[in-house]
C-alpha cells in the first residue's frame, strides 16, 4: 500500500510539452507574422488616421482623427456605390457559387467512368483566373452567355417587382458564368467531404424506406454542414480578395490619387475589412447547426 | 508504385486493351462472313423461316422490355437514365465551363474582317496566325514569360517550405499557445491584402528590398506569401491525417524532431507538396495587384503586360510605323490566350496531381 506521499508524487505526471521544439519550428513563421503581418496591420490602422503623403525623402503624415473615416463613410459616394454593388454580389454570388458546386460535385460524385475527365474541365478555371483574364472576358460579354440578360425582358419585370431585385438578377446572369468559374475550389472541397461520407448510413436509410430524394436531404446535407461552412468562409473570402471586386479596384484607384492618399485607402480598407467581418459573420450564422447535445437517459 | 513501373502498366494496359478489341472486331467479322456465305443455303429451309417470324414476333415485347430496363434501378446500379442524366448534366455545366475558353480560341483566329463581320460568330472564315505573331511581340513574349516564371516559381518553393513547416508543428506537437497561433494563422487569411499592403510595401522600401523579386520572396520566405493560410491549413490537415506510428517509433529509435520530420513526414506529404508548389505558382504568376507595387516598373510579368495590353500595342504599331492598324478583339483573344497558355500546359500536365492532393488530405471539419 502506498502511502500518501507517495500516491501524492505518482499522480504528478508531468505532461511533456512540446513548447519549445514547436517554437523552434514555428519561429519563422511567427516572425514572419509579427514582422510583416502584424507590424502593417498596425500601421495601417494608424494611416487611416492620417493624412498620408508620399514625398521623395520618405512618409509625411498629418494627423486628422476620424477625419478620413468620416469622409469615407459620409462624402464619398464612389465609397458607397462600391460597397453597395459589393454587397450586391455578396448576396447573389455566393448562394449560387455554394448550390452550384454542390450540385457538381453530387453530379461528380456519382459517376464511375469519366471522373478524370470532368474534374479536368472543372478545375480549370482556377488555373486562369485572374485580373486581367477576367477583364477581358467582361469586356468581350463572354461572362454570360450571348443574349442571356436580353432573354428576361425587364422592363416587364419591373411592373410587380421591385428595382433591386431586377439589378439582382440582372448582375446575376450578366456575370453567369464569372460564378462558375469562381467554383472551382468549392467543387474540391465538397467532394472530398463527399467521399468521407459513411455509406452505411444510406443503407440503413435504405432499409427503412427512404428513396434517394429524401436521404439527401436528411443526411447528406446535415452531414455536409461543416463543409458548407467552410465552403461558405472560402467562398467570401475568395470573392472578396479578388481584384476586379468594385471596393479593390477603388482602393486601388484611391491609394495613388492626390486628394485621398494612403491614410484614406487605409481607412477604406479598414472599413472594408469590418463590412467584409459582417458578411462572414452573417453567412456563418446562417449555416451553422450546432451539434445536438447528447440526450441523457435518466 | 513508382512512375516508371506506373507508365509501363499503364501502357501494357491499353495494348490489352486494343488486343482484345482486334480480337472481338476480328471474331464478330468472322461470324458475320460465314452467315453471309451460308445463306443461300440456309434460307430454304424450314427452320430459318421459323426463327424470323419469331423475332418479328417479339420485338414489342421487346421494345417495352427494354424501355423499363432503361429506366429501373437495381439495389446495386442505377437505372440508366439516371446515369443518362448525371452524364447530360455535366456536360452541360462542363460546356458552360469551357465556353469562354473555347471562344477565345475561335476568336483569337479570326482575321480583322471576320471580326467586324457580323455574320461570323464562333467559326472563322479562314484561320489566322497574325493575331498571335502580334500579340507575341505585344507582349514582349519571352521575357515576360521568363520573369513571370522566375516571380512564380522562386516564392512558391519557400512557401511550399515555409507553410509545412508551421502546419507540422500545429498539427504534431501539444503546447500552450497552440489554439492561439491556429487563430493567427487565420487571421492572415481573413484580413484582405489592402490592408497590409501599403505598409507592407513602406516596410519593404525601408529594408531596401522593394522594386525586386525579393521582397517576394522575404514574404514567402516568412510564410507570409500570397494566400499562404490555406497552404498552412492544408498540410496542417494532412499532417493529421498521417498515421502517428511511424513517427512514434522512430522516436523510440532515438530520432528528434527535426529528422522525423524531414524523413518521414515530408516524404509523406508529396501530393500536398505538389498542390501547394502547383497552386501557389499559378497564384503569384497571375497576381497582378502586388506585382505593381511589390516588383517594381522593371521586373514585368507576362500578366501585368496583359493589363496593359492595348496601349502595349498601339505604341508597337507606332514604333514598327504601320499605324493605321487598330486593335481589335482578335488580337486581344490571342494575347489573352498566350498568356495563361503556360499555365494551361502546366495544369494539364500535373492535373493529376492537383485533385489527388486534395483528395489525401481531405480539409474537412478541421
Amino acid at each position: 500500500m502506498k502511502t500518501f506521499k507517495e500516491k501524492k508524487k505518482t499522480k504528478r505526471i508531468k505532461q511533456k510539452s512540446d513548447f519549445w521544439i514547436a517554437m523552434v519550428f514555428s519561429s519563422i513563421w511567427i516572425i514572419g507574422f509579427i514582422v510583416f503581418s502584424v507590424y502593417p496591420i498596425i500601421q495601417s490602422f494608424i494611416y487611416s488616421f492620417n493624412q498620408v503623403n508620399v514625398t521623395p525623402t520618405g512618409i509625411v503624415q498629418e494627423y486628422l482623427g476620424l477625419e478620413n473615416v468620416r469622409a469615407v463613410l459620409f462624402d464619398d459616394v464612389d465609397f458607397k456605390a462600391a460597397i453597395s454593388s459589393y454587397l450586391v454580389q455578396m448576396i447573389v454570388f455566393i448562394p449560387v457559387i455554394i448550390v452550384v458546386s454542390l450540385i457538381i460535385a453530387l453530379l461528380l460524385n456519382a459517376i464511375t467512368k469519366g471522373k478524370g475527365f470532368f474534374r479536368m474541365i472543372f478545375f480549370l478555371p482556377i488555373v486562369i483566373t485572374s485580373g486581367p483574364v477576367i477583364h477581358q472576358f467582361i469586356s468581350q460579354g463572354i461572362a454570360s452567355f450571348p443574349g442571356a440578360s436580353e432573354a428576361i425582358n425587364t422592363a416587364q419585370l419591373s411592373n410587380f417587382l421591385p428595382m433591386f431585385i431586377i439589378d439582382i438578377i440582372r448582375t446575376f446572369l450578366d456575370s453567369f458564368i464569372m460564378i462558375l468559374w469562381f467554383t472551382g475550389i468549392e467543387i474540391l472541397i465538397f467532394m472530398v467531404g463527399l467521399q468521407k461520407l459513411d455509406k452505411s448510413m444510406y443503407e440503413a436509410a435504405k432499409i427503412d424506406g427512404a428513396n434517394a430524394w429524401e436521404s439527401f436531404w436528411k443526411i447528406t446535407l446535415p452531414a455536409l454542414n461543416p463543409i458548407i461552412v467552410i465552403n461558405v468562409i472560402f467562398a467570401v473570402i475568395m470573392q472578396s480578395m479578388f481584384s476586379l471586386n468594385p471596393i479593390i479596384s477603388k482602393i486601388r484607384k484611391d491609394m495613388y490619387a492626390v486628394e485621398y492618399g494612403f491614410g484614406y485607402a487605409a481607412a477604406e480598407a479598414w472599413i472594408y475589412f469590418l463590412v467584409l467581418v459582417l458578411v462572414l459573420g452573417i453567412y456563418v450564422l446562417i449555416f451553422i447547426r450546432k451539434p445536438k447535445r447528447k440526450v441523457r437517459i435518466k | 508504385m513508382k512512375f516508371k513501373q506506373k507508365i509501363r502498366l499503364s501502357w501494357q494496359n491499353f495494348v490489352n486493351k486494343l488486343k482484345k478489341f482486334f480480337l472481338a472486331i476480328g471474331s464478330f467479322f468472322k461470324r458475320f462472313f460465314i452467315r453471309i456465305i451460308t445463306l443461300p443455303k440456309r434460307i430454304i429451309t424450314k427452320k430459318y423461316w421459323l426463327n424470323v417470324f419469331g423475332l418479328i414476333k417479339s420485338i414489342p415485347k421487346r421494345i417495352v422490355k427494354s424501355a423499363r430496363w432503361f429506366f429501373t434501378s437495381t439495389s446495386d446500379k442505377r437505372a440508366p437514365i439516371f446515369t443518362v442524366g448525371i452524364f447530360f448534366l455535366l456536360i452541360v455545366f462542363g460546356f458552360m465551363y469551357i465556353y469562354p475558353l473555347l471562344y477565345m480560341v475561335s476568336y483569337s483566329f479570326m482575321s480583322q474582317q471576320d471580326v467586324i463581320d457580323p455574320l461570323v460568330k464562333y467559326i472563322p472564315t479562314k484561320a489566322v496566325i497574325t493575331n498571335y505573331i502580334d500579340a507575341l511581340s505585344t507582349l514582349n513574349f519571352w521575357p515576360n514569360l521568363g520573369r513571370s516564371f522566375l516571380v512564380a516559381i522562386l516564392p512558391s518553393i519557400l512557401q511550399c517550405g515555409a507553410s509545412s513547416l508551421i502546419a507540422y508543428a500545429l498539427s504534431r506537437f501539444k503546447f500552450k499557445g497552440k489554439n492561439i497561433l491556429l487563430a493567427f494563422v487565420l487571421l492572415t487569411f481573413v484580413v484582405p491584402q489592402q490592408v497590409t499592403m501599403i505598409p507592407q510595401v513602406v516596410l519593404l522600401s525601408k529594408l531596401k528590398l522593394i522594386d525586386s523579386i525579393f521582397s517576394y520572396i522575404i514574404l514567402a520566405l516568412f510564410g507570409q506569401g500570397i494566400r499562404s493560410a490555406i497552404f498552412i491549413l492544408l498540410f496542417y490537415s494532412f499532417f493529421n491525417q498521417l498515421p502517428k506510428s511511424i513517427e512514434e517509433s522512430a522516436k523510440i529509435d532515438g530520432a528528434n524532431a527535426f529528422s522525423i520530420f524531414f524523413l518521414i513526414a515530408v516524404p509523406s506529404a508529396l501530393p500536398a507538396y505538389i498542390l501547394t508548389f502547383l497552386l501557389s505558382f499559378v497564384w503569384y504568376y497571375n497576381e497582378t495587384v502586388l506585382a505593381t507595387l511589390y516588383l517594381g516598373s522593371d521586373m514585368t510579368t507576362l500578366t501585368l503586360q496583359l493589363e496593359v495590353f492595348k496601349s502595349a500595342y498601339e505604341a508597337m504599331v507606332n514604333q514598327t510605323g504601320e499605324s493605321g492598324k487598330s486593335i481589335n478583339e482578335a488580337i486581344y483573344m490571342a494575347g489573352t490566350l498566350l498568356t495563361i497558355l503556360p499555365l494551361l500546359l502546366i495544369y494539364f500536365v500535373t492535373q493529376r496531381f492537383f485533385v489527388e492532393g486534395i483528395d489525401q488530405a481531405g480539409i474537412t471539419g478541421e
